[in-house]
């Protein structure tokens, strides 16, 4: 089971939005990590075949997918990043709607919906119409009728989004369950949802793929970027304007600093390990800053 | 695919929009079928007016105590009998005119047998029936060689700027040698609104009806962001839509089912069926299609159904193409809607073609059994019903695999 992307590009007028993207997958959990606008969903998109690439091509097994056609779209299962539903529809009408458009026949289909249904804790639901679940359960709905057909290659963009920290572990726990034997390919901007559960992650950043390994890997690759420094509360602002601060706590009259920096920051700054989100911060930082979320500092360009 | 089918269907029907719709649709018909109603009056002999139900009653009492064929003789009769009543000076008042007993008496119970020597012996813009004062019994015995001759003198585009091919003319002549002749006289009223107020407007809802409904039925997905989940899913670009496409035919179809039978229940219970097989000429004494009334009303309701389905094939065209329902609806709506107010003529003959064929026009099933418009298709020419069936044919045909291949290369983006 292989999944390959060769040079896969998708330009949008003037902008490029999946830069000749090139990685081969095969099974396991796969999380793919970047900032907003980073080319997650454009690329997961032309992996589930609703969007043509501009350039490359995706292979399965050796066949590209467009020309495998109604094959490869039967070992699909896709949970896109705005989960569209029928609000008047109930959650087992949902699902067997969805059985039927994948080609489950009739009983097998009554029976996996009901199946999948109790898997994902909506079958006391299962008679109410979806417009009136919650943002959580209508989650939970639609990675229900992404595994209906028990696909090969699952493709989820952005699961999470939306979802309380409660909720959301319990997705995290829903998809290692549901990944045996497939190729899972995981979207988030959230580094916690795919510390845990992936196998590899991939890093993209404008439309590129900049990184790629497990988080063990990864982590260890950064070594020596992430630093801790207590200084005075008052000279908090003169680090911020040096460097990328990812992680701040005050206490009393100092502050804790965890730093993310090439060199070291200041004489008493520690180097500790780095993990999963001081690496996101480290490569996504300028993005962060231009989404005025955090001050200037970290990586640069 | 049933299965499909069953849930394309449910998405369609279980909007509120549908329900509104159809419920909307329903009570305008109802309520344009009781202005039919409330809009008819009649005078007792004694002088009582009456109006809505009891008029129609009374008319159709005093109509089918006549019932029968129009023979020449019962023609020139009736002739005789208004000429007599005319001629008598006794039945005149003071004022100079015709006392309103006598007129009710002698005058009104034959009004539209009257009317009908009128528009055929006289001019078929007249009502006035003071016009037969100079028509002859003998022209009154001639009624159906004038009305013939009237019919070939419309043909030689006598004084009205069209011409017509001599093909055209023959066909013409050829269907009209098929009118059965003497007429049966009988009440009709019942009919005549049918066709002349309650298919047009009738219809036309249908129309609307059906472009509310149907606009959801590619372009929801794209506002939900189901297409995301359909296209990528194995029969998604296939049998989900012919599915689609199957659903919308059947929910068309209930809802003209819907309308027909509220149509035709709202004016049938009230005014009756009586008249059905009367020829149609007795309510377009011109036309030169030899058909029974109930021939034109089954004619009607079939081609005015092959036009909806059209209407359906270019709303579902819409939908696929328009991100949102909302824009699919107002641009079907607005193509139905316009041509209606083109006035009949008013446009040059490619033009008045065009638009006679276009929904608006299409579904007025009397005017379309009475206008003179013919198309010539090589060597054969067809009449306005027949084109109009192949263009709502030819439109389904051309609309909806467009439909299905602009939804199955959908991108999204």
């Amino acid at each position: 089971m292989e999944l390959t992307f060769d040079r896969l590009t998708k330009q949008f007028q003037n902008k490029i939005a999946v830069d000749r993207f090139s990685y081969t997958m095969t099974g396991g959990v796969y999380g793919l990590l970047g900032a907003n606008g980073a080319g997650k969903t454009t690329l997961m998109r032309m992996l589930c075949t609703v969007l043509k690439p501009t350039g490359g091509e995706i292979l399965y097994n050796g066949s590209t997918i467009e020309r495998m056609g109604v094959a490869y779209r039967d070992i699909l299962g896709y949970l896109p990043q705005n989960f569209g539903y029928y609000p008047d529809f109930s959650a087992r009408d949902f699902m067997l709607y969805m059985a039927s458009l994948k080609g489950i026949p009739g009983h097998a289909a009554k029976r996996r919906a009901d199946e999948l249904l109790h898997m994902v804790g909506l079958s006391d639901v299962a008679g109410e119409k979806v417009g009136s679940f919650s943002g959580g359960m209508k989650q939970r709905l639609g990675i229900a009728q992404a595994v209906l057909n028990d696909p090969k290659v699952l493709v989820l963009d952005e699961p999470t989004a939306g979802l309380d920290p409660k909720e959301r572990i319990r997705f995290r726990n829903l998809i290692s369950d549901l990944s045996q034997d497939k190729i899972v390919v995981l979207s988030t901007h959230i580094v916690s949802d795919v510390e845990y559960i992936s196998d590899q992650i991939v890093m993209m950043k404008k439309g590129r793929l900049i990184l790629s390994g497990s988080p063990a890997e990864l982590t260890e690759n950064a070594a020596g970027l992430v630093w801790t420094l207590t200084v005075p509360g008052s000279q908090v602002r003169l680090y911020e304007a040096d460097f990328y601060i990812c992680n701040l706590r005050h206490m009393g009259d100092m502050a804790e600093l965890r730093i993310v920096s090439e060199e070291k920051p200041a004489p008493t700054a520690q180097s500790v390990p780095a993990n999963l989100e001081d690496l996101f911060l480290y490569h996504f930082a300028d993005e962060l800053e231009r989404s005025n979320t955090h001050p200037k500092g970290g990586a640069q360009q | 695919m049933t299965t499909l089918i069953y849930y394309e269907k449910k998405k369609l029907l279980k909007r509120k929009s549908t329900l509104i719709t159809c419920l909307l649709m329903v009570l305008c018909i109802f309520a344009i079928s009781l202005v039919f109603i409330s809009d008819q009056f009649w005078f007792e002999e004694d002088g009582t007016e009456l109006s809505g139900v009891e008029a129609i009653r009374a008319e159709r009492a005093a109509i089918q105590a006549q019932a029968g064929p129009l023979t020449q003789e019962r023609l020139r009769d009736t002739l005789r009998h208004y000429h007599t009543i005319y001629g008598d000076s006794a039945n005149y008042n003071s004022a100079g005119s015709l006392k309103d007993e006598v007129y009710l008496k002698e005058i009104m119970p034959y009004r539209r047998i009257l009317n009908l020597l009128v528009w055929v012996c006289v001019s078929d813009e007249l009502t006035d029936v003071s016009a037969l004062n100079n028509v002859t019994e003998e022209m009154a015995e001639g009624f159906y060689e004038i009305r013939r001759a009237n019919v070939r003198g419309l043909l030689d585009a006598e004084g009205s700027g069209e011409t017509f091919t001599q093909a055209e003319k023959d066909a013409a002549l050829a269907l009209d040698q098929q009118v059965c002749e003497p007429f049966t006289y009988d009440y009709t009223s019942g009919w005549r609104t049918l066709l002349t107020r309650g298919f047009p407007l009738s219809f036309l809802l249908i129309a609307l009806a059906v472009c509310v409904i149907i606009s959801p039925v590619f372009s929801w997905e794209y506002q939900t962001g189901a297409d995301a989940v359909v296209l990528s899913a194995k029969r998604g670009r296939s049998q989900a839509v012919l599915a689609k496409i199957t659903a919308g035919f059947l929910v068309t179809s209930q809802i003209y089912a819907l309308g027909v039978c509220t149509l035709l229940l709202c004016v049938l219970v009230p005014f009756g069926t009586g008249g059905w097989n009367c020829e149609f000429q007795l309510l377009s004494e011109t036309s030169f299609y030899g058909l029974k009334i109930w021939q034109v009303i089954l004619s009607g309701i079939v081609i005015n159904y092959i036009v909806i389905l059209s209407v359906m094939a270019f709303v579902m065209l819409l939908s696929a193409v328009c991100i949102t329902p909302f824009a699919a609806v107002i641009v079907s709506m607005f193509c139905t809607v316009v041509p209606m107010f083109f006035p009949a003529g008013s446009a040059g003959g490619l033009m008045n073609h065009i638009l006679a064929l276009l929904p608006a026009k299409a579904m007025e099933t009397y005017t379309v059994f009475s206008a003179y418009m013919f198309f010539p298709m090589g060597k054969t020419v067809v009449t306005l019903p027949y084109m109009i069936l192949i263009a709502a044919i030819a439109l389904i045909v051309i609309a909806l695999p467009f439909a299905h291949r602009r939804f199955c290369k959908h991108q999204v983006v």
